[in-house]
């Protein structure tokens, strides 16, 4: 604690303290060398309590002072959690964009809390935050997955072979197959495209929506995969794939920069061609 | 104990599962080419095919209520109007047909699986929107 202390108070007014900061957000009382004027940013948070199901969901509005928030949003969701209203509910765990956890709708675009900048206290602009889109909430900003994943699960998302294998043996790819993965396989099933996407708002029962396609593709573009015929099957109908309007707002939203919209048009590519 | 806790969370997860909100979508998305300009080709899709039925069922129907909607009759009428309606009119009824040709263009090419960059989304965006400028002013002014 001693030395924390002399590291901080060492590193204080300089950039290495902002940086500092943020692994000590959740403390207060930054020891006063230089004083900073409260920077003070205004937090618009969805919130639905389902233990008062038949409250309407509301906004509330929680003040921060940014120079004792860490830089992220993700930051700024657990410091409100811990010091000011620890009944706020949302998901989070790995702080670095890789779990998918964070995935809320942030200033009106979905992405990931823990790898957005909270931007420079602007006065007069507040943050706006609600979970992913058209989505049944479970509590605040906690969306119900359930359905995603059985539509996850539904195009079934392994390597299927129809020799058998032997077990003490890779199956090889060359080194050009395996490039037609990049971009396909990086994805974290977050959701924030498929949240974002219009046609899977009014279309959520029948159509795949663009995460689960890009995996879709994922697998067809595996040379290692032999079941693709029985893939594009599965696709053959109005509502799995062509419910894809190329709107490409799910591509526009993708935290990691990946492009489900380029998948779904090579899905359809893929089937007018079989 | 146990089984106390357990029966009190299946009763608030049944209650909450029957009274869950959807959360709130097209009202606070944040509006970006790719959506707003889908949005408009839907829409100009179904005022231009709504319209193109609209007045063919009434051009077939208006012998029965004695109107005349021939070419002749419906363009002495229009002259009788006063010019900001008729450019209004012009402009409106071009600016669909516009919009919706030039975007079913960048559809079809998008179709081809190119252009589907952020990058390319947006600018074809831009090319569609001043091509469709352009082509509303030669119609309403031409």
């Amino acid at each position: 604690m001693i030395a924390t202390r002399l590291v901080r108070s060492g590193l204080q007014g300089s950039i290495g303290g902002r940086l500092c900061a943020r692994g000590f957000a959740t403390t207060t009382g930054v020891s006063a060398s230089v004083e900073k004027p409260a920077d003070e940013k205004a937090f618009k948070i969805y919130r639905w309590n389902p233990d008062r199901p038949t409250e309407e969901p509301r906004m509330q509005e929680y003040k921060l002072d940014l120079s004792k928030t860490g830089p992220m949003v993700l930051d700024a969701l657990i410091k409100i959690k811990n010091e000011v209203d620890p009944t706020l509910t949302f998901r989070r765990s790995c702080r670095e964009g890789i779990c998918g956890s964070c995935a809320m709708n942030i200033d009106g675009q979905n992405t990931l809390a823990c790898i957005t900048h909270i931007p420079k206290s602007e006065p007069g602009k507040d943050m706006v935050i609600y979970p992913l889109p058209h989505m049944f909430v479970v509590k605040d900003l906690v969306p119900d997955m359930t359905y995603f994943y059985k539509q996850y699960a539904s195009i079934k998302p392994w390597l299927q072979r129809k020799d058998t294998l032997d077990a003490n043996k890779e199956i090889l790819q060359s080194p050009e197959e395996r490039k037609k993965l990049d971009g396909l396989y990086e994805c974290i099933l977050c959701a924030c495209c498929s949240t974002s996407c219009p046609s899977y708002w009014w279309n959520q029962d029948t159509y795949l929506g663009p995460s689960v396609l890009l995996q879709a593709y994922r697998w067809m573009a595996d040379s290692r995969d032999q079941q693709l015929p029985e893939r594009l099957s599965q696709m053959e109908n109005a509502f799995s794939v062509y419910r894809c309007h190329t709107i490409m707002n799910c591509s526009r939203t993708c935290p990691k920069h990946l492009n489900p919209g380029l998948a779904i048009a090579q899905i359809k590519l893929l089937l007018a061609k079989n | 104990m146990r089984r106390h806790v357990e029966e009190a969370q299946s009763v608030v997860a049944e209650r909450a599962r029957k009274n869950r909100p959807v959360s709130p979508h097209l009202g606070i998305y944040k509006p970006q080419m790719t959506w707003v300009l889908s949005g408009i080709n839907r829409n100009t899709g179904v005022a231009i095919g709504g319209g193109a039925f609209l007045y063919a069922a009434s051009f077939g129907l208006a012998p029965m209520f004695g109107l005349d909607l021939s070419s002749v009759a419906v363009a002495s009428s229009l002259s009788a109007m006063p010019a900001f309606v008729l450019i209004g009119a012009k402009a409106l009824i071009s600016g669909c047909l516009s919009f919706h040709c030039f975007s079913g263009i960048r559809h079809l090419w998008w179709d081809t699986g190119r252009s589907l960059s952020n990058k390319a989304v947006i600018n074809t965006g831009y090319v569609t929107l001043a091509a469709t400028a352009l082509a509303t002013g030669y119609l309403t002014f031409f």
